[in-house]
């Protein structure tokens, strides 16, 4: 073990406690950067302002309170602004992380998800993928609906030069089958997806997420094919205000809308969407 | 004691639907024990007892089957060294046994078993209560062989030298030992010899503790004293505390001293603080002698230890091989190459519901197969495991294949971050598993 | 659940032929039991990292240990739990999960 390697563990039990709970020790924070060791993407790390990396400097002396500390929520112009400071991906090195760091060990990249526990990646927008990881680094995404935790303590272990590939690996997958291919959708839920419901300010889901639920952009993930338990709770999380990772709270306001047998229809539509 | 039953809506909650109506469970619902209903009675509520009394319930929905148990609540030792760094409260380890009352129609007796008649098949309690069983099954836990040094007795552990090695008062003791201790001070852990409980503990507590200094008297260290040339998780241990705690460094916080190096303590000195060892006299600020250990002292008043002081039985059903139709779960049993763990008396608690319930219909037991994949935290955020499945041998319980084995040593953080996570998954759902 | 009726028949359907090819000496149930503490009692525990297994896939289950057990998909601990087991008894544990009702996302009060 040399003596480098050794601080870096230490870096990194240090900056792990970032994760820190209501069960945690009070304890020194260090920012999430602090285990962005590797030389060639260090300018870049640099050059990232997360909300949360600024607010944690403020406290680095003090005592954390037992609660995370929080990103900010994200607005357009701050997402746009993050997004642009990180280096590009490389799929291959994406494909040694996705190995190398066990996410494959959950997310398997098989064109096909079939744990009710484990989201799609795959076909996932890069930007988006970027933009999950960073939530997840940044404490945007401790849900208390015991989703999410696993993620914020590996997303802590990442460096932007890893977020980059691993997001140019998942949208480089392609975009998963339907399930059922003799699957046919009810027409009201058919009528959300493609027209939505403007009387109660639902937009219809195929504008942002795409005809084929390919997803689009920056923000908008893929959904086409997405497990069918996965695709309820995360819409209940956004229904409740559980999950809060939107800009401009846009999937919020829509989910406050849904049913549950609306969410449940969607969720079916999606699993079993063949483009 | 309210009568517990068990209706059909809880039934189809717990088993299923399909599986309700395949198994006839509803015949459970009346709770009618007819006069010939079978009648287990299990003697200790925790994991290896509790796992095997909900288990035998899934595996014959109409046995009579009775815990007796001293303490209305349980704690589990298990993320006890927790505890005592403040990661977890006590409070957060405790367990009610409501749910396999009312859920599983089990009958709890919070009362100690005083004496067993294996002839009459009776069991006599400390408040003078009388049970007959057809079938008695023993989950007792380890006792402690504080007689192996000198100057150390069971009195002196719940004043001055806890062994904190069962949870209770005794955790919170060390937890204070290592708070008051001095700046600087020395705290001398000496893990046990032989076959003992949670064979990653001692290393696991001398972690955490380690981690602790870091933060709250960073000019202290653990010195363990081994009676042992190696230990449990040998190299996932080093590799960690290399990089956390600067192992094998002149600064490091923990330090390791083998049998061959004279690390094997023999005697205490509470006036002076002293230990007695084989490499010669050691002066310590806190002290954790974790006693050799034997089965619990009621498999030894029964006569179920050989000469071991462990319990010998037969690898296929855990029924004891010295008296017939009284089993032996848990630490207590001698289960050759299964460690004394939790995760290892909830599968041999499994392997005996189900080899009773065979037995009770007349049946021969099916083949036995066991597991354990028990979780260490190096660091709050730094997990080692090690695992196994495990079948029977030429009458041995021996690993699986090629299951036997313990985490990879890699330079990726993933796998170590990934692993402090399951540690604290793997016991959410291992409580529920047993206790409800 | 029942929109998971077609393909959890498909896959049933998919592993016949293996099913009937192997014999194995173990209870499936007796195997099945043995993962309890980590997936929950009889695989129902549904929250994070352990998935549940009530319910699952049967082809999935299959190929993911199989996967696991050759090291062709890294993981934490399973690859080391799935050489303990067989293909035939690994298609038995599989067509056993499948039979048992799944449980609903089991929302976790507390975090640590």
């Amino acid at each position: 073990m040399t003596f480098k390697a050794h601080t870096l563990w230490l870096a990194l039990g240090l900056s792990l406690t970032l994760g820190a709970c209501s069960n945690d020790q009070p304890e020194n924070q260090a920012k999430p950067t602090a285990t962005q060791t590797d030389s060639h993407e260090g300018a870049a790390s640099q050059s990232v302002e997360t909300p949360s990396a600024a607010a944690t400097n403020d406290t680095a002396s003090a005592p954390a309170t037992p609660t995370n500390t929080p990103g900010a929520p994200w607005d357009s112009a701050a997402l746009t602004r993050t997004l642009s400071a990180m280096p590009s991906g490389d799929v291959r090195r994406g494909e040694q992380a996705h190995n190398a760091l066990l996410c494959v060990s959950c997310h398997a990249v098989t064109g096909q998800p079939n744990s009710r526990n484990f989201v799609n990646l795959n076909h996932q927008p890069e930007n988006y993928v970027k933009k999950v990881l960073l939530d997840y680094r940044d404490d945007r995404r401790a849900e208390p609906y015991g989703q999410s935790k696993i993620m914020t303590y590996i997303a802590k272990t990442l460096t932007d030069q890893q977020i980059a590939d691993l997001a140019a690996f998942y949208s480089a997958q392609p975009l998963p089958k339907g399930k059922q291919a003799d699957y046919q959708a009810p027409s009201a839920i058919s009528q959300l997806v493609a027209q939505g419901d403007m009387t109660r300010m639902v937009m219809s889901c195929a504008a942002c997420h795409g005809a084929q639920g390919q997803g689009n952009g920056d923000l908008f993930p893929a959904l086409a094919g997405q497990e069918v338990d996965y695709t309820i709770r995360t819409l209940k999380a956004y229904r409740s205000g559980e999950r809060q990772n939107d800009v401009n709270q846009m999937m919020g306001n829509i989910a406050k809308q849904l049913t549950d047998e609306e969410i449940a229809g969607l969720a079916q539509y999606y699993a079993n969407l063949n483009p | 004691m309210t009568k517990p039953t068990l209706n059909r809506r809880q039934l189809i909650k717990l088993f299923g639907a399909s599986a309700v109506a395949a198994s006839g469970l509803l015949g459970a619902s009346s709770l009618a024990y007819g006069k010939d209903a079978h009648h287990v009675v299990v003697v200790g509520g925790g994991v290896g007892g509790a796992t095997f009394a909900k288990y035998l319930r899934f595996a014959d929905p109409h046995v009579k089957i009775t815990v007796i148990e001293p303490n209305e609540n349980y704690i589990t030792c298990l993320r006890t060294n927790d505890v005592m760094v403040g990661l977890h409260t006590l409070d957060e380890l405790t367990f009610s046994y409501e749910v396999l009352k009312n859920q599983y129609a089990i009958q709890f007796v919070f009362d100690s078993v005083t004496h067993v008649d294996a002839d009459k098949k009776r069991v006599t309690t400390a408040k003078g209560d009388t049970l007959n069983y057809d079938k008695l099954v023993v989950s007792p836990g380890i006792d402690f062989r504080f007689e192996d040094y000198e100057g150390l007795s069971e009195a002196l552990s719940e004043t001055d030298l806890p062994h904190a090695y069962k949870a209770g008062p005794q955790t919170l003791l060390l937890k204070k030992q290592l708070e008051s201790m001095r700046q600087g001070g020395t705290f001398v852990l000496s893990p046990p010899a032989g076959n003992f409980r949670c064979p990653p503990g001692p290393y696991e507590r001398a972690s955490l503790f380690a981690e602790w200094m870091q933060k709250h008297n960073p000019s202290a260290k653990v010195l363990i004293l081994d009676p042992k040339n190696s230990h449990s998780k040998f190299g996932p241990f080093r590799k960690g505390w290399e990089r956390l705690y600067g192992f094998g460094s002149d600064n490091s916080l923990i330090e390791w001293v083998s049998l061959n190096d004279g690390g094997r303590v023999t005697g205490v000195d509470i006036a002076n603080k002293t230990l007695k060892t084989d490499g010669g006299l050691v002066k310590y600020d806190a002290c954790n002698i974790i006693p050799n250990q034997k089965a619990g002292k009621i498999a030894q008043t029964i006569g179920l230890t050989d000469a071991s002081g462990w319990c010998p039985v037969n690898r296929q059903t855990f029924e004891s091989s010295l008296i017939p139709n009284i089993y032996v779960l848990g630490d207590s049993s001698i289960a050759d190459e299964m460690p004394k763990s939790g995760n290892a008396a909830n599968t041999q608690a499994k392997v005996a519901a189900k080899a009773i319930a065979a037995a009770l219909k007349g049946e021969a037991p099916g083949e036995a197969i066991f597991a354990n994949v028990c979780y260490s935290l190096v660091g709050h955020r730094y997990g080692i495991s090690i695992s196994a499945i495990y079948e029977v041998r030429d009458n041995q319980i021996v690993a699986k294949g090629k299951s036997a084995g313990v985490s990879p040593i890699v330079e990726s953080p993933a796998q170590a971050t990934l692993e402090a996570v399951y540690q604290k998954n793997w016991h959410r759902t291992f409580v529920k598993d047993v206790f409800g | 659940m029942k929109k998971i009726t077609p393909w959890l028949a498909a896959g049933l359907i998919g592993l016949s032929s293996h099913s009937f090819a192997q014999t194995q000496k173990y209870d499936p149930q007796a195997m099945a039991w043995l993962c309890a503490p980590c997936h929950g009692t009889n695989g129902r525990e549904f929250h994070e990292s352990m998935p549940a297994l009530a319910g699952l896939n049967p082809d999935y289950f299959i190929r993911t240990m199989i996967e696991f057990r050759e090291g062709q998909r890294p993981t934490v601990i399973m690859d080391r739990v799935a050489r303990g087991f067989t293909d035939a008894e690994i298609e038995a544990m599989a067509t056993w999960f499948a039979q048992q009702p799944a449980e609903q996302w089991t929302p976790e009060v507390k975090h640590d």
